[in-house]
């Protein structure tokens, strides 16, 4: 018997199986607390906002620190088995390739979050709203559209490609970096990995202070619009837009070996 | 089915465990591993699946790298570990979640020996006591078919009539392509069930021999303090001792423990 | 003092079955479990049923139809016999020989005790 040992759609399928199989009583479960308290929320916010001033931007607003949060907190729970070895065991003698069980892991936290989430709110937005709307016709800021949502804070609604790039990929770091945390790390990846971070950000800031203070570069600030020796606004947010690519490229990289050489 | 040449491995930041070690296992063989606590009894045999990367030497199993974890030696290779983990769902459903990915998987014989194990289908694996839990993943272990078995400790844990159960569960249900690693520290457990004795001893294989083989060189006997002069390996034991002679006549059982006691002591019986 | 020594396990199963044809259990002509059905009554390597196997099947007790199974052979009771009754006077007799002189028991001692035996066997 011939056995595909790179990548076969049929064993990916079987993983969603085997997830769904396993977490069939807790996914309603944590569904139905997670609506829950959006829905708890929204009553709350509307209801200090007095009923009246609720609008587009207020869901969009939430929404948005909602899908971090709750996104970030997500992804840094991936490779659940990693946390303990006997969980490990099972899971890597798993029969499926380490690159099924990698897209697995990608498409069950990152991509699924990235688009079921914004389904869900908008789902729950529109019908807490609608019924908020029955029991208050005077309220009529209830529809939520997340067009509007966003039109009412970016102002001119126009986006510069790397601009564009930059903020998908600073969105994706956000979901790569507790990811990569969660495969590399064994015990505590969130701690760890935020660590990671601030220990990073904290270097370069130090970095691009003692070399500011110690070169005597007058008026060029590492932090602010004219980094070091890019005075163009346009060029930074390029290559910030191609920094974060490479940034979110090796973090996956990070998480994948994790997974290839992992031990237990 | 296995070979390992010259294999080195060592725990990160810890002193060397495999320095040299060199072993051949062919299929057909239900083999004992041995070997003292801390002698890296459960560390050979996580390299076997891939568990553990070794730092150099030749280590291959039905001709992969362990190490790689390519699906065709995974869904050939099922591992009992001493300590285990289930989900909180019932056995039919874990059945369903993990028996997809065993191409040779044997439904039939997994109910049956589930039966002969008294665990029903609808029974919660979180709730079940850790004896049960190792008794279900042995029996997930035989009907997965896998050529390779590896069982680490299967019979602790166990009670009474489940290691009588355990051992003609194993001696039934195998196929001559099949090879079963087991090693253990309950040496009368697995007595008659083994073939084939491997002692591991300060980072190598001291010992490597099937049990017609000692049977054939070896015999066990009780004996007087005079009889004593002859063996090989004695212990005292209430009522005179226990020797290993050199078999001058009928083939006698294999005390294991004493055979693993004489060998690790340095004694060889050719 | 003299400890009995327990033979090695393929051997106390050819004993096993050898019993069983004298006790007309698995008569001449008979099928006799497949070793790994007998493997898996006992709990006991296949590989040592299997030898136990070639050896009852070397003394001529079993037949090996190929891809049918083994079968008690016609002669298997007066080879068994024979083997036995060798084994008795070769193992068994000298060491009870050895208990009767050590503790003086005499032959005329023995007789009433043989006679009786041997009515309860008929029993």
């Amino acid at each position: 018997m011939q056995t595909n040992n790179s990548f076969s759609f049929h064993r990916l399928m079987l993983l969603f199986k085997q997830k769904l199989i396993i977490n069939k009583r807790r996914y309603p479960l944590a569904l139905a607390a997670f609506s829950g308290s959006l829905i708890i929320s929204f009553v709350f916010a509307q209801t200090i906002n007095n009923f009246g001033n609720w609008s587009n931007m207020h869901y969009v607003t939430t929404f948005i620190s909602v899908f971090v949060i709750v996104g970030i907190a997500y992804s840094a729970f991936s490779f659940p088995p990693f946390r303990s070895k006997e969980k490990s065991m099972v899971y890597l003698m798993l029969p499926a390739t380490n690159s099924e069980k990698f897209v697995f892991e990608i498409l069950s936290r990152i991509v699924a979050f990235i688009v079921l989430m914004p389904i869900l709110y908008w789902i729950l937005a529109n019908l807490e709203g609608a019924v908020f709307h029955y029991y208050f016709p005077e309220l009529t800021n209830y529809k939520f559209s997340f067009r509007d949502g966003f039109l009412a804070i970016v102002k001119d609604g126009k986006f510069e490609f790397w601009a564009l790039i930059l903020t998908l990929q600073g969105i994706l770091f956000m979901f790569i970096a507790p990811f990569a945390g969660a495969g590399y790390f064994s015990k505590s990846p969130l701690v760890k990995t935020l660590l990671t971070f601030s220990i990073i950000m904290l270097s370069y800031f130090l970095f691009a202070f003692l070399l500011d203070k110690s070169l005597n570069l007058e008026g060029l600030h590492p932090v602010g619009k004219n980094l070091i020796f890019f005075k163009d606004g346009q060029t930074v947010i390029k290559l910030m837009g191609i920094g974060m690519v490479i940034v979110n490229l090796s973090l996956l990289a990070i998480a994948w070996f994790s997974l290839k050489e992992k031990e237990a | 089915m296995i070979q390992i040449k010259d294999l080195h491995f060592a725990y990160p930041r810890q002193e060397v465990l495999f320095s040299n070690l060199s072993v051949r296992l062919e299929a057909g063989s239900i083999t004992g591993l041995l070997g003292k606590n801390g002698a890296g009894k459960t560390s050979l045999l996580k390299l076997l699946t891939g568990l553990l990367h070794p730092i150099s030497g030749e280590l291959s199993v039905m001709d992969h790298q362990p190490r790689k974890r390519e699906v065709s030696l995974l869904n050939d290779v099922f591992m009992v570990p001493e300590e285990f983990f289930f989900p909180s769902i019932s056995i039919r459903d874990y059945v369903k979640a993990y028996t997809p990915f065993y191409p040779r998987f044997d439904h039939e014989l997994l109910d049956r020996i589930l039966i002969e194990f008294e665990l029903g289908n609808e029974r919660k694996l979180q709730r079940l006591s850790h004896g049960q839990k190792k008794k279900f993943l042995i029996a997930f272990a035989m009907a997965t078919r896998c050529r390779l078995l590896v069982l680490d400790e299967p019979t602790n844990g166990l009670d009474i009539p489940s290691k009588a159960l355990f051992r003609k569960i194993l001696a039934g249900s195998l196929d001559e392509d099949q090879l079963v690693v087991i090693s253990t520290h309950q040496v009368k457990d697995v007595e008659n069930l083994i073939d084939k004795i491997i002692i591991l001893d300060n980072g190598e294989v001291i010992f490597h021999q099937t049990i017609q083989e000692i049977s054939q060189k070896v015999a066990f006997i009780s004996g007087t303090s005079e009889e004593r002069e002859a063996a090989i390996y004695s212990e005292a034991v209430p009522g005179g001792y226990r020797l290993m002679v050199p078999n001058g006549y009928e083939e006698t059982e294999v005390d294991i423990e004493l055979l693993f006691n004489a060998i690790t002591n340095g004694h060889k019986i050719g | 003092m003299e400890f009995k020594n327990t033979k090695g396990i393929f051997l106390q199963i050819a004993d096993s079955i050898s019993e069983k044809v004298m006790e007309g259990k698995y008569p001449p002509g008979e099928k006799i479990p497949s070793v790994r059905d007998l493997a898996a009554e006992m709990g006991v390597n296949p590989n040592t049923v299997m030898r136990t196997y070639s050896e009852l099947q070397t003394r001529g007790i079993i037949d090996n139809k190929r891809g049918v199974g083994y079968y008690v052979s016609q002669d298997a009771v007066p080879i068994i016999r024979q083997w036995k009754r060798k084994e008795f006077f070769d193992t068994d007799l000298p060491l009870i020989v050895r208990q009767i002189k050590i503790l003086g028991i005499t032959l005329e001692e023995l007789i009433p005790y043989f006679e009786s035996t041997q009515n309860s066997d008929k029993l």
